[in-house]
C-alpha cells in the first residue's frame, strides 16, 4: 500500500472513530434529553448543552484528520 | 445590561390597604417580595384581612367561576358580529358586586335553559344515530305494516357467526309451521354479518313467536326508551320523523345561544375581568405586614420607575401613604429581581441568554456579547452569498407575520443580523450556493476548500480571542464581588491561555521561533499564578486551552457546509438533463439550508453557553414579576 493510501485511512480512523463515539455519547444523552424536556420544558438551553458537549469530540476528529492529510501529504 | 434595582417599602394607615393595592397593580412595577430579610430578622405581624374582606373574597371566587363556566357555554363572536357599543368594566363596590350577581344568576338562568334545549336535542339525535343502520334498511318495509287487530309485527336482527347463513331459512321454518304459511318475512343487510327481518304474523300466535324467538336467542330489534312501547311500525315512523325535527330545533336552540352571546358575552368577558383583577389585588393582600395603626409592603422596583412611582403614590394618597427606599442586605443580593435592559438590535439577543437562565442581579449580562459573537460565529460557519440571502428573506417574512408573537419576531431579528453576515462571509469565501459564485464573477479571498491551515488558524485566534475575553469578564466579576484571589487566579488564567496558543503559533512558525522561551516562562508563571491565588479551584483555568480547541468547530462545520454545497452542484452537474441536474441540486441545496440553520445555531449557542459563558456567568436569576393585572380581557372587537 503506497504511503498516500496509508495517509488516507488515518485520517479517515481519526475522524470515523471519532464521529462513533460522538454518536455513541450523544444517543444515551438525546434520550435522556427528551425525557428531560418533556417533565421540564424550561431546561431546554441546558439540555442542549449537554447533548452537543460530545460533538467536540468528532471536531477534534475532524481536525486531526485534516493535519494528517496535508501536515504528512 | 442588569437594570438597577431599589428595595422599597410603602407604609399607609391600614383602612387605606385596599386602595394602596389597587393602585399599586395599576402602576404594575412594584415586584412584591414575600420574605424580606427586615420579616426574618424582626418579627413582623403579617396583615390580617377581616371578616367582611374574605366574605366579599368568597363571593368574588364564586362569581368568578359561574362567570368562567357561563363564558364556555356560550360561543365565541367573531369580530365582524359584535354590532353593540363597548360595554363598561363593573366597578365592584358592594353595590356594584351585588348587582352584578344577580346580572349573572338571571344571564345564567337564560344561558343554562338554552344550553340545556341544546344538549337534550343533541344527544337525542347521537342517540337515534345508533338506529340509522337499522331505519335505513327497514324503511322500504314501512308501507308494509298496517295497524290491524288481527294482524302483529316484529322486527329481528340476525347475527350470522362462523358463516352460519341459514338462520333466515330457520326463521321462515319456524314461522311456516308456527303460523301455517300465515306469515310475511322481509329482511335487509345491516352490514356483512347481520340483517334486520320484519315479521308480518297473526296476533293469535303473536306470544308463541315470541317466546320462541326468546328460546332461540333471536334478539327482538332494540328501539329508544322513548318509543319501545309502541308497535314498531309507529315507533320507526316516529324516529324518522324525529330525525327530521331534531336538526332544525338543535339549530334553533344554537341560534338562541348565538343571541345571548352576541348580547352578554362581552359584559361577562369584561365582568370576568374585573373580578380577576379584584381577586389579585386581595390576594395581593396577603404580603402586607401590620402594627396597631399601618400596613406595610415590601418589594423591589427598577431604579429608573422609583420616581414616578412614588409620585403617583403621593398624589394619589396626598402623603397618607409613602415609599421609602431600604438598604439591600448583602445576603439578598441572590434573590434581587432581575430585568434585562437593551436597547435597540441588542434587545432581541435577550431571547438567547434567557434560553439558558437569567443571570443573577449583580453578575454581566452576556446578551451585548452575544449580540456581536453569535452573528460573527454564524456567518463564519455558513459563509455563503446564496443561504444568506434566502435567510434573510425567511427572516425578514418572518418576522413580518409575527409581528405579535415576540419570541418569534426576536429570533427572526437575530436570523436578520445573521443572515447578514452570512452574506459579508460568502463575498470573503466567494461562495454562492458553493461553487457558483465562481460564474458571477465571486473570487475568494479566503478558499475553504483549499486553505485548511490558515482557516484553522484564524479558527484558533478567534476562539483565543472570545475565551480571554470570557476570562477577563470573569476577572471584572470577581473583583468587582471583592473577590481579590480568584480576580488575580482568573488573570493568570488569561495569560496561561494567551501564551498557550503564542507558544503553538510560535512552534508552528507562525510566530518567530525566537519567542519560544519567554513564552514557556511566562506560561509556567502564568500557571503557578493560578496555583498560589486559586488553589484547587484553579484547575478549572486549564480547561480554557481545551475550549480554545473547540472553536476548531468554526471550521469544521464550515467546511462540512461547503462540502454539501459543492456535493449538490457536482451531482446536479453529472445528469445531462438541465431540468434534472436543477431539481437534483435544488434538493440538495435545500436540505443543507436546512442544516445551514439548525448547525451554526446550535454550534455558536453552544461556544457561548459552554466555553464563553463558564468563566463568568452566574445564572439563576430570579425573574422580575411585577405586581400588575395578569388576565386583561380579550381585546374589544367593536
Amino acid at each position: 500500500m503506497t504511503d498516500i493510501g496509508l495517509i488516507a485511512i488515518g485520517a479517515g480512523l481519526a475522524i470515523g472513530l471519532a464521529a462513533l463515539a460522538t454518536g455513541l455519547a450523544q444517543a444515551k444523552i438525546g434520550a435522556a434529553a427528551i425525557g428531560a424536556i418533556l417533565e421540564k420544558p424550561e431546561s431546554f438551553g441546558t439540555v442542549l448543552i449537554l447533548l452537543v458537549i460530545p460533538e467536540t469530540l468528532v471536531i477534534f476528529g475532524f481536525t486531526v484528520a485534516v493535519l494528517i492529510l496535508f501536515a504528512l501529504k | 445590561m442588569i437594570e438597577p434595582m431599589a428595595k422599597v417599602r410603602l407604609i399607609s394607615p391600614r383602612h387605606l390597604v385596599d386602595g394602596v393595592t389597587a393602585t399599586l397593580q395599576e402602576i404594575g412595577v412594584l415586584h412584591i417580595e414575600s420574605t424580606p430579610s427586615e420579616a426574618i430578622r424582626i418579627p413582623l405581624s403579617p396583615y390580617v384581612m377581616d371578616e367582611a374582606a374574605r366574605q366579599r373574597r368568597v363571593a368574588l371566587d364564586r362569581l368568578r367561576e359561574e362567570l368562567r363556566r357561563l363564558l364556555l357555554l356560550l360561543p365565541e363572536i367573531s369580530p365582524g358580529e359584535w354590532r353593540g357599543a363597548r360595554p363598561s368594566r363593573p366597578e365592584l363596590t358592594e353595590e356594584g358586586l351585588a348587582r352584578l350577581i344577580q346580572v349573572v344568576r338571571e344571564v345564567g338562568s337564560r344561558v343554562d335553559e338554552a344550553s340545556a334545549r341544546l344538549k337534550a336535542c343533541e344527544e337525542e339525535l347521537a342517540l337515534l344515530s345508533k338506529y340509522e343502520k337499522a331505519l335505513v334498511a327497514l324503511t322500504p318495509f314501512l308501507s308494509f305494516i298496517q295497524e290491524s287487530e288481527e294482524l302483529d309485527h316484529l322486527g329481528v336482527t340476525l347475527e350470522e357467526k362462523g358463516g352460519d347463513r341459514h338462520l333466515l331459512g330457520v326463521l321462515h321454518e319456524m314461522m311456516a309451521k308456527m303460523t301455517h304459511n300465515r306469515y310475511e318475512l322481509f329482511h335487509a343487510r345491516l352490514d356483512e354479518r347481520s340483517l334486520v327481518v320484519l315479521m308480518i304474523f297473526p296476533k293469535a300466535v303473536s306470544s308463541k313467536i315470541r317466546s320462541l324467538l326468546w328460546e332461540e336467542g333471536i334478539t327482538e330489534l332494540q328501539l329508544p326508551v322513548s318509543v319501545a312501547d309502541k308497535p314498531l311500525g309507529q315507533a320507526l315512523r316516529i324516529i324518522l320523523q324525529k330525525k327530521a325535527e331534531l336538526p332544525i330545533q338543535a339549530s334553533r336552540h344554537r341560534q338562541d345561544l348565538k343571541d345571548l352571546a352576541l348580547q352578554w358575552r362581552q359584559v361577562l368577558a369584561q365582568s370576568s375581568d374585573a373580578v380577576l383583577c379584584c381577586l389579585e389585588q386581595i390576594d395581593a393582600t396577603a404580603y402586607f405586614y401590620q402594627t396597631k395603626m399601618a400596613s406595610f409592603i415590601y418589594g423591589w422596583v427598577p431604579r429608573r420607575s422609583l420616581a414616578g412611582m412614588s409620585g403617583r403614590i403621593g398624589a394619589e394618597f396626598g402623603g397618607k401613604a409613602v415609599i421609602e427606599e431600604c438598604p439591600i442586605d448583602p445576603k439578598e443580593w441572590r434573590t434581587i429581581p432581575v430585568v434585562l435592559r437593551n436597547s435597540g438590535v441588542l434587545r432581541p439577543f435577550e431571547t438567547l441568554t434567557r434560553l439558558i437562565a437569567l443571570p443573577v442581579y449583580g453578575s454581566i449580562d452576556p446578551t451585548p456579547y452575544l449580540a456581536v459573537f453569535f452573528p460573527l460565529f454564524y456567518g463564519m460557519i455558513l459563509g455563503d452569498v446564496g443561504y444568506g440571502l434566502l435567510l434573510l428573506a425567511g427572516a425578514a417574512i418572518v418576522r413580518r407575520r409575527y409581528v405579535d408573537t415576540p419570541i418569534v419576531r426576536d429570533l427572526a431579528a437575530i436570523f436578520l443580523v445573521a443572515s447578514a453576515t452570512t452574506v459579508l462571509f460568502g463575498v470573503l469565501y466567494g461562495e454562492l450556493f458553493g461553487k457558483l459564485g465562481e460564474y458571477v464573477g465571486l473570487r475568494p479571498s479566503l478558499n475553504r476548500m483549499e486553505a485548511f491551515i490558515p482557516f484553522l488558524a484564524v479558527s484558533i485566534a478567534i476562539g483565543t480571542l472570545h475565551v480571554a475575553l470570557g476570562i477577563a469578564l470573569g476577572a471584572w466579576s470577581a473583583w468587582w464581588r471583592g473577590d481579590r484571589q480568584e480576580c488575580v487566579a482568573k488573570l493568570g488564567g488569561l495569560l496561561l491561555v494567551v501564551t498557550f496558543v503564542a507558544l503553538i503559533a510560535s512552534v508552528a512558525n507562525l510566530l518567530p521561533r525566537t519567542w519560544v522561551t519567554a513564552e514557556t516562562a511566562v506560561l509556567l508563571s502564568s500557571l503557578t499564578i493560578i496555583f498560589i491565588f486559586g488553589g484547587v479551584r484553579g484547575a478549572m483555568e486549564l480547561h480554557n486551552l481545551v475550549n480554545v480547541l473547540s472553536y476548531l468547530r468554526l471550521m469544521g462545520i464550515g467546511i462540512a457546509s461547503v462540502a454539501l454545497a459543492f456535493a449538490a452542484n457536482k451531482l446536479g452537474g453529472m445528469v445531462g438533463n438541465v431540468f434534472l441536474a436543477v431539481a437534483i441540486a435544488g434538493t440538495l441545496h435545500a436540505i443543507n439550508f436546512v442544516f445551514g440553520i439548525l448547525s451554526p445555531t446550535i454550534q455558536s449557542l453552544r461556544l457561548h453557553y459552554v466555553e464563553f459563558f463558564e468563566n463568568f456567568f452566574a445564572p439563576g436569576g430570579r425573574p422580575y414579576k411585577p405586581f400588575r393585572h395578569l388576565h386583561p380581557a380579550p381585546p374589544f372587537r367593536g
